[in-house]
């Protein structure tokens, strides 16, 4: 499965926090707003970016990504596993550092939604779908998926509580 | 000329008028459910539930953490802080290398308890991580302030780019006031950043500036727009024990009605143990006279002080009290030497020179007064101490002029201290 062949609709989340230059009640003065923080697949931003490029990476957008932490995601790729080679989804570490780090969503209209079900990945991320044993499991499993299999799972499989059947979907907080 | 004396005659029977009246606060002296407390507990109890199921997990000790923090500010107890203390260490020990978080919620436990120098390093540490860096820079500021690198500080508020949010204003505000001594130029900044976040719903930020500018006013003599404030507070949070305090304050500094004062006083004690209600009293006692009440609550607070859990939140009292009440010298001393090897601001130096010249060295408080004190410190106890200096040193003009000035902060001061720059005026 070649990851670029799939046509997705990227969409990405991004947290804007309002930044109210108003000095009155002037109602026509405009409200100007700045990227704060944002977040698409579960965990890359906290793993691959440092500390000190955080704030720069939160307020990157997503299309300069690749351009301005390719390389460090690639080197914290080797960093985390000295031997990669290629990945369940056959994908080099240049590859694969390239996908990561353009920290968007994808969102298939046509396949079903999921982060990875065996054949459709990244078509989307349904509550209940294992993110982080998949990206483990594509950091560190190998080519067949099943290296360093300690690395593999974060042996939590599902939530601790069920789900809801309707909106909002997730389960109460407790 | 007449109308000139009506006119005189109106302010000054203005000023006597007293500000606070019972009627406006006596609902806060009785006792009502604190919600906000309630939901802190609730909270605490969830999060504990957590952290019993599993031991260890550092997003539940964040979270205690957090919620000790703030059930502080309503239950008074330093335990508390203690406790958030050593459970954010056992955090930050597992997250110290990916999230500056842990170090900024540490620094503002030490700031709680004036460990200054404790919560540069923190702050420092944050820096270098490098993440959230606008939040750290924050308390880069209020942290340089407070260990008197007036220069640090600036830089740090200089680099706040929106120079209109409400976080660049009220720290533009304490150095203002602190730093260039310019009170009017703060509060115009304190009502600006008010203005900004009134009609945010969040209430205990509200609370916190809206107290504050009640405190400010006060410094400025403009007692009804303070009494108003600590009103207004109230009216959000009855729990929020500051302003009442404040009511206090005004009652007794301003009203000279010591009764209601009292009152107030009584029930804050009893709700919110901390050990400034007895220094309250210890001077409402003096100024009535009664030696034994004076020196019980002295007594009471230097003990309930002297929990080293309090770090240095109380030195300057306890400074002033060894310095003044007790007449002990040495003690005053050392208390002086030890805050300022910590954190070496220009009112610290006005103890250390006080203390000098209450060891009888008094060239030797001239010299500290000015290189450290004169022109860069405008806290009014300061400048008593400078007009005191100054008396012990002879030189009874630069008394007069720095105790003339002390007195414009009378009410800022109290009655027992503006007592004494009345007396040492006379003798002058």
């Amino acid at each position: 499965m070649k990851l670029y062949s799939l046509l997705f609709i990227v969409s990405g989340m991004i947290v804007f926090s309002a930044c109210d230059k108003d000095d009155d009640d002037d109602d026509r003065k405009p409200n100007y707003y700045g990227t704060q923080d944002q977040m698409a697949r579960p965990a890359i931003n906290t793993v691959f970016v440092s500390a000190a490029d955080k704030d720069m990476f939160n307020t990157t957008v997503p299309s300069a990504m690749n351009a301005a932490f390719g390389s460090k995601f690639k080197a914290r790729l080797m960093a985390l596993n000295a031997g990669y080679t290629t990945n369940l989804l056959g994908l080099t570490a240049d590859q694969f550092s390239n996908v990561l780090v353009t920290d968007v969503l994808n969102a298939s209209t046509t396949a079903p939604t999921t982060f990875y079900d065996g054949t459709n990945v990244l078509t989307g991320r349904a509550l209940a779908d294992d993110v982080i044993d998949v990206e483990l499991t594509l950091i560190f499993g190998g080519p067949n998926g099943t290296a360093n299999p300690g690395l593999t799972s974060d042996k939590v499989n599902s939530n601790d509580k069920a789900f809801l059947a309707s909106f909002p979907y997730l389960a109460t907080p407790h | 000329m007449k109308y000139i004396y009506l006119s005189l005659l109106i302010i000054l029977t203005a000023c006597q008028q007293p500000i606070t009246n019972p009627k406006d606060y006596s609902r806060y002296l009785q006792p009502t459910q604190n919600t906000r407390l309630q939901q802190i507990d609730e909270e605490l109890g969830f999060w504990q539930n957590k952290l019993n199921k599993a031991p260890g997990d550092i997003i539940s000790e964040n979270k205690i953490a957090g919620l000790y923090t703030r059930r502080f500010s309503y239950s008074g107890n330093i335990n508390e802080i203690h406790c958030a203390d050593s459970l954010y260490r056992q955090v930050n020990y597992l997250n110290h290398t990916t999230s500056s978080g842990t170090f900024r919620s540490l620094a503002a436990n030490c700031i709680t308890q004036h460990r200054f120098l404790q919560a540069k390093q923190y702050i420092d540490s944050a820096l270098a991580l490098g993440d959230d860096k606008y939040l750290t820079v924050l308390m880069e500021f209020d942290v340089a302030m407070e260990l008197g690198d007036k220069y640090r500080a600036k830089k740090a508020l200089n680099s706040i780019t929106d120079k209109s949010s409400f976080d660049y204003l009220i720290r533009q505000a304490k150095y203002k006031d602190h730093v260039e001594g310019d009170l009017d130029a703060a509060i115009s900044l304190m009502e600006m950043a008010c203005d900004k976040i009134k009609d945010t719903h969040n209430p205990s930020l509200y609370c916190w500036i809206r107290s504050n500018l009640g405190d400010f006013y006060g410094h400025a003599n403009r007692y009804q727009l303070s009494y108003k404030c600590y009103l207004d507070v109230l009216a959000t949070d009855p729990h929020y024990y500051h302003a009442l305090k404040g009511i206090a304050w005004l009652a007794f500094s301003h009203d000279k009605d010591v009764a209601n004062a009292r009152k107030i006083v009584a029930y804050l004690k009893l709700r919110h143990p901390v050990p400034d209600y007895d220094l309250l009293l210890s001077q409402m006692a003096a100024v009535e006279k009664d030696s034994i009440q004076y020196k019980q609550h002295i007594t009471a607070f230097m003990a309930a002080t002297g929990n080293r859990l309090y770090g240095g939140m109380y030195n300057k009292y306890r400074f002033n009290i060894e310095a003044n009440d007790m007449n002990d010298a040495a003690g005053s001393l050392h208390i002086a030497l030890e805050e300022v090897a910590h954190r070496p601001t220009p009112e610290a130096y006005s103890w250390l020179a006080w203390a000098y010249c209450r060891n009888g060295q008094v060239s030797k408080a001239i010299t500290t007064a000015q290189a450290h004190v004169i022109g860069k410190c405008f806290e009014p106890g300061a400048l008593f101490y400078l007009g005191k200096i100054y008396q012990a040193g002879g030189d009874n003009a630069k008394a007069r002029k720095y105790l003339t000035t002390a007195q414009e902060s009378s009410y800022e001061l109290g009655p027992v201290i503006s007592g004494r720059i009345a007396e040492t005026l006379k003798t002058l």
